[in-house]
C-alpha cells in the first residue's frame, strides 16, 4: 500500500484537473487591471480575457465572417448568474488564454464563468459585470505605457502616436479600447457606428478633452473607439497620461501618448533619463533614499518608521518599433500624475510590471561600495527586476534595535570595480537636506473623488518634488499606484480625483489595507553624473521621501 | 514607417483578437455619422493593404507575465519534492490516526497564566478602528520599498495591551459542553456559556455579533450572542448519505453571508454543509473526502479549501456556486490557512510517526506546491500573521509551535509550550 500510495501520488500530484481559470484570471484584455480594483470588473460587451490551463486548443481557428458564434475551436464561454446563463462571444481560444465579449445582456453584478472545451466544462470562477468600464490598449500590450492612440491628420492618414511621432496640442486623436458599455444589438454581428449611450470623459494631463465620438469601432466586435481633441493647454512631453472615465465614476487604466508643440519628437526637459532611455543608450542609474515615514493606520499608536535604501542598475533597452517603457524611467511631465494597477502588493516587495528591461542588464560589477560620514555599505546590483531597493539601515520609534541609518545630508563615495560590460565606476554625490512636507498631519483620510493637495517646503535647490503612493487591498492583491511630478517653484500640488480613482478604498478592517503617501524631491532634471568606459548615461538620484499611511476611501 | 507601424497595430490588434485579418473577408466601413465639419478618421487602419506575420512582427504579448505570478511559468515540479521516508498510508489503518479531537485536554482553569507571546484568539472583533500591531514587531509592518526579510529573530518587545480595544477570547470546552470568554487585557475568565454536547470548534462571525459552536455529538451548530452571552440559536443539521452530522469546524465568508461547517466523517458521509447566515439554514451539502479537519476561506472569499485527513486531499470549492472546482493532494492535511493577499495556501500535514509533520506552500493561483517545510508532531493548526510575513503551527504532538518566515519559507524557531496538545493559536490585540 505505501508503494501504490507513492506512485498515485507522484502521478496524480498535483491532484489531476483537466481545465482550471486561474486565481482573478479574469480581466479586461485591454487594461488588464487587477480584479478587485475600481476597474476591475467587466464591461457588459467589452472584450475580456481568461487566463489559465487547459481552456482550449494550442492555436486558435481564424474567425472567418460575420456572425460569430457562441463556439470557436471547440470553446465556448458561459456566464451565470443564478438561473441566468449567457454565452460570451469568443474571439481568440488557446490552452492558456481566451479571449472573448462579454454579452451585451449579460447579468450585472457578480457571475461565474466556466468554459467548455471539447464538450468538458470546466470549474466556474468568479468575475463581476459591471454596464461600462473602460480599458485603453497599450501597445506593449501590458494594460499601461504608450496608449494605442492614433494622430489625426484631416485629409492624411493617422500615424500611431510615439515619441517620435508626436500628436500636438488642439490635434484631434483616436484611441482604441473595449468597455464603454453594451449594444442594442447582438454582440456577435458587425458592430454600428454611433456614440454609445455612456458618459465617456478623457483626460489629457488630467485636462478634460473635447471627445467627439464614443462609440464602437465598425470594423470589429467589442473594440471601441473615442475620437478626441488634446486640449490647448496639454502639457508636453513623452508620456503625457491618458485616461477615460466612464458615468462619471469609473477611470480607466493610465496609458500615455507623446505631445510636441509642434508634432516633433518629444521632450521631456525635466527628466534627465528620458532621452537615453528612448534612445536605447546604455545607462547606469543608482538611487538613494531616505524614507521616513509615519505610521498610524492600523495601529494603537503611530510610530515613525525611517528607511534608507539604495538601488542601482545597469541596463539597456532593446531596439524596437514599440517605443520602450519603464515606470521609473517614464515619469509623466511636470504638473500631471500617472496611475497604475498592478495584481500584485507593490509595497511588499511583488514585482513591478515592466520595471525590468526589454534589452539586457549590463555587468557592472556585482556591488557598490558607498561611503558616507556614518561609515560604509555594500550595495548589491540588481540582476532582475530593477526594482531592488535594498536596505541600508533602519530605524522606528521605540526600537530596541540602535539606529542603523546610513543616508544624511552630505557626501558620499560610490566606487565599484566593474564587471564585463561596465567598467571600474568612481562617483560622488551630495545627499541634501530633506524637504518638509507641511501639512502631512492633515493627511488622514483621503476622500478619492476629491483628490489630495500637498504642501511642502524647504524643496532642495534643483530637485523636483515628486508625490507618489497608493493603496493594496490585500484580499484581492491588487495594487493602486500614483506617480506625480510637481511643477518647478510649486509650494502644493493637487493629485487630480483621476490618479485617486482607481486606489482601493482602505477596507473596515485596516489590517486588510495597506495606504501610504510620499512626498519627496529628487534631482529629476539635472542628477548627479557619473562615467564609466561602457556607459552612455550615469545618473545617482539622491533624496528623501516623507511618507504618511493612510485610509483611502 | 507609417504603414510598418499601423502594420505592428494591426497584428497587436490580431493577437489580441484572434483574428485572422487575411481571411476576414471584404466587410464595407462605415464611418460612423460625424457633422461634416468634425474631423474624424475617415480613413481608417486598411485592414487588408499590409500583409503581416503576427507571429515575428511583434514581441508577443503573452511574453509579458500575467498575472505577475503567471501560473504557467517556471511551475515547481511538485513530485520532486522529497517524499518522507516513513510515510504509511493513511488508508491501511485509519483507526491509527490520532483524532486530536479523541484527547482534548481539559482548559486550565480561570484565569491563565500569562503568556509570552501573542497567542490568543481575536474571537470578538472589536469595532475600534485602531489596535496594537498584533504580532511581534520585528520590523514595522509596512517598510517602503520593502526589503527582503531575513528571518533574522525579532528583537523583544513588551506588549502593552489596551482595554478599550483588546480582544475577548472565545474558547470552545468540549468537555464541559460550553464556550468559555475570556478577557486578554489583563488575562481574566468572563463567562461559559452551555452549548451543544461537544464543542470541539467555535468561530466568530465576521461582524463579531455571534459565536457558532459545532457540536460534534449534537449534530448542530450553537449560535451565541456575543453581547448576551447567551444561545439564540441552534441549527440542526441533517445527515448525510445516512451518517449523522458530526460537525468539526465553520468557516465564514467575508461578508459573513454564507458558513461552511465541515462534517467530520469516512466518506460517504464526509460533508461540507453550507449555511445561510440570515435564515439559518442550509442551502446546499457539498460532499467531500473523508474526515475533512478543517476549512479554510481565500482573503477575496471566493473560494473554501478543506482538508480531508483520511484521503489526503484537499477540496478547493467556488462559493459563488457551492461547487467543486477541484482536489489537490497533501499528506494528511489537518490545518490551512491563507496568506492576507490569497497568493499562498498553508497546509499542515500530520505524519503518522507523530514526531515530525510538515507545513506545504500552496501557490494558490497554479495549485503547485512551492515548499515543504518540516515542523514538528502532528501539527494541527496554522495561522498566518497580518503581515503575511511569519506563519506559526501548533505541533500537538511536540507540544510546541513551529514558527515559520513566509518570504523564506524556512522555519525560522520552533517554540516550546507549557503544557500539552497545543490545538489552537491565534493573534490578540
Amino acid at each position: 500500500m505505501r508503494i501504490l500510495c507513492i506512485v498515485l501520488t507522484l502521478g496524480m500530484a498535483p491532484w489531476s484537473y483537466a481545465q482550471l481559470i486561474g486565481s482573478r484570471g479574469i480581466v479586461n484584455s485591454a487594461s488588464y487591471v487587477a480584479p478587485g480594483l475600481p476597474a476591475g470588473s467587466i464591461a457588459r460587451g467589452s472584450m475580456f480575457a481568461i487566463f489559465g490551463v487547459g481552456l482550449g486548443p494550442a492555436s486558435s481557428p481564424p474567425l472567418t465572417a460575420f456572425p460569430l458564434s457562441t463556439t470557436l475551436g471547440g470553446v465556448s464561454i458561459s456566464v451565470t448568474q443564478g438561473a441566468t446563463t449567457v454565452n460570451a462571444v469568443p474571439l481568440y481560444v488557446s490552452a492558456s488564454q481566451v479571449n472573448a465579449i462579454m454579452p451585451s445582456n449579460a447579468p450585472l453584478g457578480k457571475v461565474s464563468v466556466s468554459v467548455t472545451f471539447n464538450n468538458v466544462k470546466g470549474p466556474p470562477s468568479p468575475a463581476t459585470v459591471v454596464n461600462a468600464s473602460f480599458g485603453a490598449y497599450a501597445v506593449n500590450a501590458a494594460g499601461f505605457g504608450p496608449s494605442l492612440v492614433y494622430n489625426f491628420i484631416p485629409g492624411a492618414a493617422t500615424p500611431l502616436n510615439l515619441p517620435n511621432v508626436a500628436a500636438t496640442p488642439n490635434q484631434y486623436a483616436v484611441l482604441y479600447g473595449t468597455g464603454l458599455g453594451p449594444v442594442a444589438y447582438a454582440d456577435n454581428v458587425a458592430p454600428t457606428g454611433g456614440d454609445l449611450p455612456t458618459k465617456t470623459e478623457v483626460f489629457v494631463g488630467g485636462l478634460a478633452a473635447t471627445v467627439t465620438y464614443h462609440g464602437r469601432n465598425a470594423c470589429c466586435a467589442g473594440l471601441d473607439q473615442i475620437n478626441f481633441q488634446i486640449p490647448a493647454n496639454a502639457p508636453l512631453g513623452c508620456w503625457v497620461p491618458v485616461q477615460v472615465r466612464t458615468e462619471s465614476v469609473t477611470v480607466s487604466n493610465t496609458t500615455t501618448m507623446a505631445i510636441s508643440a509642434d508634432g516633433s519628437p518629444c521632450k521631456e526637459s525635466g527628466n534627465a533619463l528620458a532621452a537615453p532611455f528612448l534612445a536605447g543608450k546604455k545607462l547606469g542609474v543608482i538611487a538613494a533614499l531616505n524614507t521616513p515615514v509615519t505610521e498610524d493606520v492600523g495601529l494603537a499608536a503611530a510610530a515613525t518608521v525611517t528607511s534608507d535604501s539604495m538601488m542601482i542598475t545597469f541596463q539597456q533597452e532593446s531596439a524596437s518599433p514599440l517605443p520602450p517603457f519603464n515606470p521609473y524611467f517614464s515619469l509623466p511631465p511636470a504638473g500631471t500624475c500617472t496611475a497604475y494597477t498592478p495584481q500584485g502588493d507593490m509595497f511588499d516587495g511583488d514585482p513591478f510590471p515592466l520595471s525590468g528591461t526589454t534589452g539586457r542588464f549590463l555587468d557592472a560589477g556585482s556591488s557598490l561600495a558607498v561611503a558616507g560620514s556614518l561609515g560604509n555599505r555594500t550595495v548589491k546590483r540588481a540582476t532582475g527586476n530593477v526594482r531592488n531597493f535594498q536596505p541600508l539601515g533602519y530605524t522606528y520609534d521605540g526600537s530596541l534595535v540602535p539606529s542603523s541609518l546610513f543616508l544624511k545630508p552630505g557626501s558620499f563615495s560610490l566606487t565599484g570595480s566593474g564587471g564585463a560590460d561596465v567598467g571600474a565606476i568612481s562617483a560622488s554625490f551630495t545627499f541634501p537636506t530633506p524637504l518638509t512636507w507641511s501639512n502631512r498631519g492633515q493627511a488622514i483620510r483621503i476622500t478619492r473623488s476629491q483628490g489630495l493637495t500637498v504642501s511642502y517646503l524647504g524643496v532642495p535647490a534643483g530637485q523636483t518634488v515628486v508625490i507618489f503612493g497608493g493603496g493594496v487591498d490585500l484580499p484581492s492583491n491588487a495594487t493602486g499606484e500614483f506617480v506625480c511630478v510637481a511643477p518647478a517653484g510649486s509650494s502644493s500640488f493637487t493629485v487630480p480625483a483621476t490618479a485617486l480613482a482607481n486606489v482601493p478604498a482602505t477596507r473596515s478592517n485596516l489590517l486588510q489595507s495597506k495606504g501610504v503617501v510620499y512626498v519627496g524631491a529628487l534631482p529629476l532634471a539635472s542628477p548627479a553624473a557619473f562615467t564609466a568606459t561602457g556607459l552612455d548615461t550615469g545618473a545617482i538620484y539622491a533624496g528623501a521621501f516623507i511618507g504618511k499611511t493612510v485610509i483611502f476611501q | 514607417m507609417r504603414l510598418r507601424h499601423r502594420a505592428l497595430i494591426l497584428a497587436f490588434l490580431a493577437l489580441t483578437w484572434g483574428i485572422n485579418l487575411n481571411g476576414f473577408g471584404g466587410k464595407q466601413y462605415d464611418p460612423p455619422p460625424l457633422p461634416d465639419d468634425m474631423p474624424f478618421p475617415d480613413d481608417p487602419p486598411d485592414l487588408f493593404t499590409d500583409p503581416f506575420d503576427p507571429i515575428n512582427d511583434l514581441p508577443d504579448p503573452f511574453d509579458i507575465p500575467f498575472p505577475p505570478e503567471d501560473p504557467m511559468d517556471n511551475l515547481p515540479d511538485a513530485i520532486a519534492m522529497p517524499f518522507p521516508p516513513d510515510l504509511d498510508d493513511p488508508l491501511d489503518e485509519p483507526s491509527l490516526l490520532p483524532d486530536p479531537f479523541d484527547e482534548i485536554p481539559d482548559v486550565p482553569d480561570l484565569p491563565l497564566p500569562s503568556l509570552p507571546e501573542s497567542l490568543l484568539e481575536p474571537q470578538a472583533a472589536s469595532s475600534s478602528p485602531t489596535f496594537q500591531l498584533p504580532d511581534p514587531m520585528p520590523y514595522p509592518m509596512r517598510l517602503p520599498f520593502h526589503p527582503a526579510y531575513s528571518g533574522v529573530s525579532a528583537p523583544k518587545t513588551v506588549r502593552t495591551c489596551n482595554a478599550a480595544t483588546a480582544n475577548t477570547l472565545v474558547i470552545a470546552e468540549p468537555r464541559r459542553n460550553t464556550v468559555a470568554f475570556m478577557a486578554t487585557c489583563p488575562y481574566s475568565a468572563l463567562q461559559r456559556v452551555s452549548v451543544g454536547n461537544y464543542p470541539v470548534s467555535v468561530r466568530v462571525t465576521p461582524d463579531g455579533q455571534f459565536a457558532w459552536a459545532a457540536n460534534v455529538d449534537s449534530a448542530s451548530i450553537s449560535i451565541v450572542s456575543i453581547a448576551s452571552k447567551t444561545v439564540v440559536g441552534t441549527i440542526a443539521l441533517p445527515q448525510f448519505n445516512g451518517y449523522p452530522a458530526e460537525p468539526n469546524g465553520v468557516v465564514f465568508t467575508p461578508d459573513g453571508a454564507t458558513a461552511y461547517v465541515t462534517n467530520h466523517d469516512a466518506n460517504p458521509g464526509s460533508v461540507i454543509y453550507a449555511i445561510d447566515v440570515a435564515s439559518r439554514s442550509v442551502l446546499k451539502t457539498i460532499p467531500t473526502d473523508g474526515y475533512p479537519a478543517s476549512a479554510a476561506i481565500t482573503p477575496d472569499g471566493s473560494t473554501l479549501w478543506v482538508a480531508n485527513r483520511a484521503d489526503s486531499t484537499i477540496t478547493i470549492i467556488d462559493t459563488l456556486t457551492n461547487t467543486v472546482v477541484t482536489k489537490v493532494s497533501a499528506d494528511v492535511p489537518t490545518g490551512i490557512a491563507f496568506n492576507p493577499t490569497g497568493t499562498r495556501a498553508y497546509v499542515a500535514e500530520a505524519e503518522l510517526g507523530n514526531t515530525i509533520g510538515y507545513l506545504r506552500v500552496f501557490d494558490v493561483s497554479s495549485l503547485a506546491t512551492i515548499a515543504r517545510i518540516q515542523v514538528g508532531g502532528l501539527p494541527h493548526v496554522v495561522k498566518v500573521t497580518p503581515s503575511g510575513h511569519y506563519v506559526f503551527v501548533t505541533n500537538v504532538a511536540s507540544n510546541s509551535i513551529s514558527e515559520i518566515n513566509a518570504i523564506t519559507n524556512t522555519l525560522i524557531r520552533t517554540i516550546p509550550v507549557p503544557g500539552q496538545h497545543p490545538l489552537g493559536i491565534a493573534f490578540v490585540r
